[in-house]
């Protein structure tokens, strides 16, 4: 029954990504439409009735229409191609060690051999593994944009304060992150973004040359100001759907955690315990390079992160997902979180 | 009107072509899935003599035990030389041979709570480690092994595939199921 129920919501989150998924190419062609449109459009006197007429100049349309998705997914591949498909140089970057040939330490041999059960476990292929050292807290991240290229790395944290099982459940939620190409998807989010973020560039020049240029100079100002607003927008309703895909997915990878290794109570078990280390004070990140990454870790930075900006759903509500029985009153968290689920319901 | 009954052949062999190659697709996927808990078994069983010998420096008066371990890791291993993926008996044998090993593999764990020297010694600890992380990989491998068992078995069963399995003989293959899950689950957690 629960196992049925796991499955289902899986099911569930793939449809709402996909929706998602749709949206984003649905708005760049509608911004790069409304953009031609404006560009192309001229409303021209005609000298008979004295009356405005409507002209559309479609060759214009097609030009600008093509350069406004061609910016926009150029700047996307160039952010994607730059943000990496190699996970292991991301998690290089983020101050993540690599330990794949590391032998004698017991706590980095059980984390090896936990990722080859995992691996075995999805079918999949291992991928590299870091530590990320000095953070005390438990948190774990994957990147990379295809299996091939994968990396993992968990804290010192996880790896000290977890036991066996917890570590697995962890460790095959960032598998169902490379699985389902979380971190592609990702990347394609944060390239659009930028993209609209260089149409408000754009708008600026096309905004300040139609001030100083006569033939024309309102029109090219207008699409301007259009061209930035449009870009704004985009731009803030992106990091919203960005916020919401990325908390999706975690549901998702949640599910298919525990159908990997057929133990959600461990996964449950996990994310107890970073509540537990959340709410007794505990300082969860140390590096700042890892705030700018926080829509791949595991569990939230920090516990104020909540709402339509969040990158996770809320803790509570993943540990219920799992464990319905799980009353946060009972282990003593305090209310803020508590708060929020009692709202929505 | 020839044309009509020719059609309806065409389609029909068509058909039984196409049904007839998933049944092999499937097949070589849970036999191929097979050969992978073949791998994990292995090394299961070549772990053995090297825990006994590590508990025998501690545990000179479980002799017992330990020959039990020895005697059914070897009876284990016989089998899985022998073992046929997918066919009944031999599932069953490997099966409740497995799930000796893993009892008798129980109460080694059961008798390391006795001999904290035993069980504080680093040695049993990186073996206990390797035990646990291979225990795991048998399960997964299994829980596989399982899933395309299942697989086949659903397209073989169902009408009208199943006439085509029988016209050519394909048998219904058997999941391999170990009567061991407590004791696999009351492994000593080591601590670090």
């Amino acid at each position: 029954m629960a196992e049925m129920s796991m499955y289902r919501h899986g099911a569930n989150a793939r449809k709402q990504s996909l929706l998602i998924t749709s949206l984003f190419i649905f708005s760049v062609l509608l911004i790069a439409v409304l953009i031609a449109s404006l560009a192309s459009v001229r409303l021209t006197p005609e000298t008979v009735n004295q009356a405005n007429q409507i002209v559309v100049d479609w060759r214009l349309f097609v030009y600008v229409a093509l350069a406004v998705a061609g910016v926009i997914v150029l700047t996307s591949l160039w952010k994607m191609v730059s943000m990496g498909g190699d996970g292991a140089k991301v998690a290089r970057s983020l101050g993540a060690t690599d330990v794949s040939d590391e032998t004698g330490d017991p706590l980095i041999t059980r984390y090896k051999n936990i990722v080859e059960e995992v691996a075995l476990g999805a079918s999949m292929q291992a991928p590299r593994i870091f530590v990320l050292e000095n953070e005390p807290g438990i948190n774990a991240f994957a990147a990379g944009s295809s299996p091939d290229k994968a990396a993992i790395a968990v804290t010192r944290g996880a790896l000290k304060l977890l036991n066996r099982g917890e570590l697995a459940a962890v460790v095959a939620h960032e598998f169902a992150h490379i699985r389902n190409l979380d971190m592609r998807l990702n990347v394609r989010v944060i390239g659009l973004i930028h993209g609209l973020m260089v149409l408000y560039v754009v708008g600026r020049i096309l905004m300040h040359s139609g001030g100083r240029s006569r033939k024309g100079g309102a029109q090219i100002a207008l699409i301007g100001i259009a061209i930035i607003l449009l870009g704004l927008l985009g731009a803030f309703m992106g990091k919203i759907m960005q916020a919401a895909i990325s908390r999706q997915r975690e549901y998702l990878a949640d599910a298919d955690s525990a159908r990997y290794t057929g133990d959600p109570d461990s996964l449950a078990g996990a994310l107890k315990k970073i509540g537990g280390l959340q709410h007794s004070g505990m300082k969860e990140a140390v590096h700042d390079e890892l705030e700018e990454a926080r829509h791949m870790m595991f569990a939230e930075l920090s516990v104020k992160m909540s709402g339509l900006m969040s990158t996770h759903p809320p803790l509570v509500k993943r540990i219920q997902a799992l464990d319905p029985s799980f009353d946060p009153d009972q282990n003593g968290w305090p209310s803020m979180e508590n708060a929020e689920v009692a709202k929505e319901a | 009107m020839e044309w009509v009954l020719l059609g309806i052949l065409g389609v029909l062999i068509l058909y039984v072509i196409l049904e007839y190659n998933k049944l092999v697709r499937l097949r070589n996927v849970f036999q191929n899935a097979f050969k992978q808990i073949d791998v994990t078994l292995k090394q299961r069983h070549d772990m053995i003599p090297q825990l006994v010998n590590t508990v025998k420096g501690y545990a000179k008066h479980e002799q017992a035990t330990l020959t039990g371990v020895i005697d059914a890791r070897n009876q284990a291993e016989k089998l899985r030389g022998q073992s046929d993926s997918g066919d009944a008996g031999s599932m069953l044998a490997l099966g409740q041979a497995e799930g000796l090993l893993g009892k008798a593999m129980g109460g080694i764990f059961a008798l390391s709570e006795a001999y904290p020297d035993l069980k504080a010694d680093g040695a049993f600890r990186d073996l206990m480690e390797q035990l646990t992380t291979i225990e795991n990989k048998v399960a997964a491998s299994r829980r596989g092994y399982n899933n395309t068992v299942l697989e086949y078995n659903n397209v073989l069963e169902t009408f009208p595939t199943n006439i085509l399995a029988n016209m050519f003989t394909f048998k219904r293959a058997s999941e391999l199921d170990f009567d061991d899950r407590e004791a696999i689950q009351n492994a000593p957690e080591v601590e670090f």
